[in-house]
C-alpha cells in the first residue's frame, strides 16, 4: 500500500473514525484518461462490429423491427458479458457490442419516426441504458446523451429552460450527495460526470439554437417556437443556485437565518441574476463550484472547460448586440470585482488576502 | 500519487467507513474544504472572472463602436486598458492572482490593439502577421510573468500563425499533410524544451499544460501516420511515429512518470492499428468481425497494461 494511504488511514484511525489493521486491496483505480482510451477504443470496435453487422445481415436491417431486435439481443449480449467475465478484453467486446447495438437501434429510430418522437424515443432510450447497464463508461456516454437528447426533446416543445433546469438541477444534486449513498457512488459519479458533459453541450447549442433559427427550421421541422418566457428558466436557475449554496453552508452547521447565510444567499441571487445574462456563465460557475465542494479536479476541469466554451460562443449569440453584450460582461465584471473587494476588506484575513 | 480523494472514495465504497462518520472522515482530510479554503477559493474566483469579463467587455465594446468611434479614441482607449492592466501588474506584482490576472488580460488587449491597427490603417498585412506579431510582442512579458496559462496562449498563438501562413502560401494536394508536419515538430519541440526546462524552473511544473502540448503533438503525428497508412504516403511518418512512442514510453515511465501520456500512445497505437485493419482488410464479414476483436483484445491489453504500471509504481 502506498505510504499516502497508510495516512490516511492512521489518520482516520486516531480521529476514532475507523478500527483495526488496513485491509488489503488489489483494486487498482482506473484514471479518468483510461476511461476514455478505453470508451474511444470501444467506439472503434464498435464501428467494425456495425460493419460486420451491416454485411451480415445487409438487407434484413431495412426492416425496423429486425434492426430493433437484433439491436436490442447484442446490447443485451454485451451486459450478460459485463455481467459473467470481470476481465478487460470481455469488458471491451462488451462496450463494442454494446455500442454497435445501440447505434442500431439509434439509426432504426430516426429512419422510421421524425420530430419530437425521434427525440422523445432517442432520451428515453439512452436513459434506459444509464440505468441499466452496470458499466461506468456506459454510464457516463448514456446520460451524457440521455440529458442532451431531453434537452432537445423540450426545446422542440418550445420549453427549452425546464430542460435545462432540471439538467442542472439533477447534476448538482449528485454531486452535492455524492458520498451519501456508498452502494451506489461509482454509478452516481459517472452519472453526474455525464450530466456535466452535457451541460457544456447545452451551453453550446443554446447559443446556437438562440440565434440561427433557420438551423433549428432545417432541423426540426416541427419546431413551432419558444412558448416559455425566458425568466422561468431565470428563476429556476437561480432556486438551484441558491439550493446549492444552503447545501455547502450545511456542511458548516450554518443556520438559514445566520447572517453569514443571508449576505451568502444575497450574493448569490445578485450574481445570478447578472450572470445570467451571459449565457451560460453561471452554469459553468456551478459545475467548478460543484467541483471544489468536493476536491474534484476533473470536475473543476470540466467547468472551466464549460466557461470558456461559454464565453467563446457568447460572441455568436445573434439575439443581442455587440454593444449589450459588452454592457453585460462589463457590469458582471463590476460586481465580481466589487465583491471581492468586500471579501478582502471584510471577510478574509491579509494572508488570506495574499494567497486569494 | 493519488490525490487523498481518490484513496479514500474505494474505503467508502467498500464499507470501511461507518455511513454516519462519513462527513467527518470527508472534513477531516480536507476532501471537503474547510470555510477558510472556501473563501480563499471565492476570492481567487472572483478575481479572475471580474478580470475576465472586463477584458471581454472591452474586446466587444470596441468591435460594435469600430465605425462611430473616432481613431484616436479607440486606439487611446485600448492602450491606455493595456497601460492600467501593466500598472496593476508592476503594483500587485506580489499578489499570486492579481499580477496573474492583469498580465493575462494586458497580452489579450494587446491583440485587440493590433486587429484594431490591421483595420484602421488597411496596411494589406496577412492574418498571419497579427498573430505573428501578437506573439512576438507579448514574448517578454510571458517570459516574466512565469506564468504556465500565458506561455500556452502564446504557444496557441504561434500555432495559429503556422496554420494561417500554410493556408496563405502553401495551396497544394498536400496542403493539410504538411501544416500537420510543421504543427508536430513545433509542439513536439515545445514539449521538450518545456519538460527540460521544467528541472530548473519548478513553476513549469503544471502537468494540464504539458499534456496540452503532448495532446498536440500526438494527434498530429497519428494523424500524419493514418493518412500514410490509408493514402499509401511515404512511410517516414512510420518511423517518425516509432520513435515518438519509444521516446514517450522511455521519458514517462522511467523519467517522469505521468499515466495520462502513456494512455496517450496506448491510444495513438490503437488508432494507427484500425487503420492499418482498414488498409489491409477487403472489409468482408469475416475481416471485419477479427478486426472488431483485435481492437477490443488491444484496449483491453492497453487497461491491463497501465493499471500494472499504476499498481509498480504505487508499490
Amino acid at each position: 500500500m502506498s505510504i499516502e494511504k497508510q495516512n490516511i488511514w492512521q489518520t482516520l484511525k486516531q480521529a476514532k473514525i475507523i478500527e483495526g489493521e488496513e485491509p488489503k486491496s488489489d483494486m487498482i483505480k482506473t484514471f479518468w484518461h483510461t476511461k476514455i482510451l478505453l470508451a474511444i477504443s470501444g467506439w472503434v470496435a464498435a464501428l467494425f462490429f456495425l460493419l460486420f453487422l451491416g454485411l451480415l445481415f445487409s438487407s434484413s436491417l431495412e426492416t425496423p423491427s429486425v434492426a430493433l431486435i437484433l439491436g436490442t439481443m447484442i446490447i443485451i449480449g454485451g451486459i450478460a458479458l459485463l455481467q459473467m467475465f470481470k476481465n478487460d478484453f470481455y469488458e471491451n467486446l462488451a462496450f463494442a457490442m454494446s455500442f454497435a447495438g445501440q447505434a442500431l437501434i439509434i439509426y432504426t429510430i430516426f429512419e422510421n419516426t421524425d420530430g419530437k418522437t425521434q427525440w422523445i424515443l432517442t432520451s428515453l432510450f439512452f436513459a434506459l441504458i444509464t440505468l441499466f447497464v452496470p458499466s461506468y463508461i456506459h454510464r457516463v456516454v448514456g446520460s451524457f446523451l440521455a440529458a442532451s437528447t431531453f434537452s432537445i426533446t423540450l426545446f422542440l416543445f418550445g420549453i427549452p429552460g425546464i430542460g435545462n433546469a432540471l439538467v442542472i438541477f439533477a447534476t448538482a444534486f449528485l454531486w452535492l450527495h455524492e458520498f451519501d449513498y456508498p452502494k451506489y457512488m461509482s454509478a452516481q459519479r459517472a452519472v453526474g460526470y455525464g450530466l456535466a458533459l452535457a451541460l457544456i453541450y447545452i451551453n453550446i447549442n443554446g447559443s446556437i439554437f438562440l440565434s440561427y433559427d433557420f438551423i433549428i427550421q432545417d432541423m426540426f421541422y416541427t419546431f413551432n417556437g419558444i412558448w416559455m418566457p425566458a425568466w422561468i428558466e431565470e428563476f429556476l436557475i437561480g432556486v438551484i443556485a441558491l439550493y446549492v449554496a444552503w447545501q455547502i453552508l450545511k456542511r458548516y452547521g450554518h443556520k438559514i437565518t445566520d447572517l453569514h447565510t443571508l449576505s451568502v444567499f444575497v450574493a448569490t441571487m445578485i450574481l445570478t441574476a447578472i450572470s445570467l445574462e451571459v449565457y451560460g456563465v453561471i452554469t459553468s460557475i456551478l459545475i467548478l463550484l460543484l467541483g471544489f465542494s468536493n476536491s474534484n479536479r476533473v470536475l473543476m476541469g470540466l467547468g472551466i472547460a464549460s466557461l470558456l466554451f461559454s464565453v467563446s460562443s457568447y460572441y455568436y449569440l445573434l439575439n443581442i448586440t455587440l454593444l449589450g453584450k459588452a454592457q453585460n460582461l462589463l457590469i458582471l465584471g463590476l460586481v465580481l470585482l466589487a465583491i471581492y473587494w468586500l471579501l478582502s476588506h471584510f471577510v478574509l484575513t491579509d494572508k488570506e488576502v495574499k494567497n486569494a | 500519487m493519488a490525490p487523498i480523494r481518490d484513496q479514500l472514495i474505494p474505503l467508502i465504497e467498500e464499507g470501511h467507513i461507518p455511513k454516519e462518520k462519513i462527513d467527518e472522515a470527508l472534513s477531516i482530510t480536507k476532501v471537503f474544504p474547510n470555510e477558510k479554503d472556501w473563501l480563499v477559493f471565492i476570492g481567487q474566483l472572483l478575481l479572475w472572472l471580474g478580470g475576465i469579463a472586463i477584458a471581454f467587455a472591452v474586446m466587444f465594446f470596441i468591435a460594435y463602436n469600430l465605425d462611430n468611434i473616432g481613431k484616436f479614441v479607440q486606439f487611446g482607449a485600448i492602450e491606455a486598458l493595456i497601460a492600467i492592466s501593466v500598472f496593476t501588474y508592476w503594483k500587485f506584482y506580489n499578489h499570486p492572482i492579481a499580477s496573474k490576472v492583469s498580465l493575462l488580460s494586458a497580452s489579450i488587449l494587446l491583440g485587440v490593439l493590433l486587429a484594431l491597427y490591421g483595420i484602421t490603417y488597411q496596411t494589406g498585412a496577412d492574418t498571419w502577421q497579427l498573430f505573428f506579431t501578437w506573439a512576438m510582442l507579448i514574448t517578454p512579458w510571458v517570459i516574466i510573468g512565469r506564468f504556465p496559462a500565458l506561455w500556452i496562449v502564446w504557444l496557441v498563438l504561434l500555432n495559429t500563425t503556422i496554420i494561417l501562413y500554410q493556408s496563405t502560401f502553401i495551396s497544394s494536394y498536400f496542403f493539410l499533410y504538411d501544416l500537420t508536419k510543421i504543427l508536430f515538430i513545433f509542439n513536439t519541440l515545445a514539449l521538450l524544451i518545456w519538460e527540460l526546462s521544467s528541472s530548473k524552473f519548478t513553476w513549469l511544473n503544471e502537468r494540464w499544460a504539458v499534456r496540452l502540448l503532448a495532446l498536440g503533438s500526438g494527434t498530429s503525428i497519428t494523424w500524419l501516420i493514418m493518412d500514410a497508412i490509408l493514402d499509401d504516403k511515404n512511410m517516414l511518418s512510420a518511423l517518425i511515429w516509432v520513435v515518438w512512442i519509444v521516446s514517450f514510453y522511455f521519458f514517462y515511465r522511467y523519467i517522469k512518470r505521468d499515466l495520462f501520456m502513456l494512455s496517450e500512445i496506448a491510444l495513438s497505437s490503437i488508432i494507427v492499428a484500425a487503420s492499418f485493419l482498414l488498409k489491409v482488410t477487403n472489409m468482408n464479414i469475416g475481416s471485419a468481425f477479427v478486426a472488431a476483436m483485435l481492437i477490443a483484445g488491444m484496449s483491453a491489453g492497453a487497461a491491463f497494461w497501465l493499471r500494472n504500471i499504476q499498481k509498480g509504481w504505487q508499490s
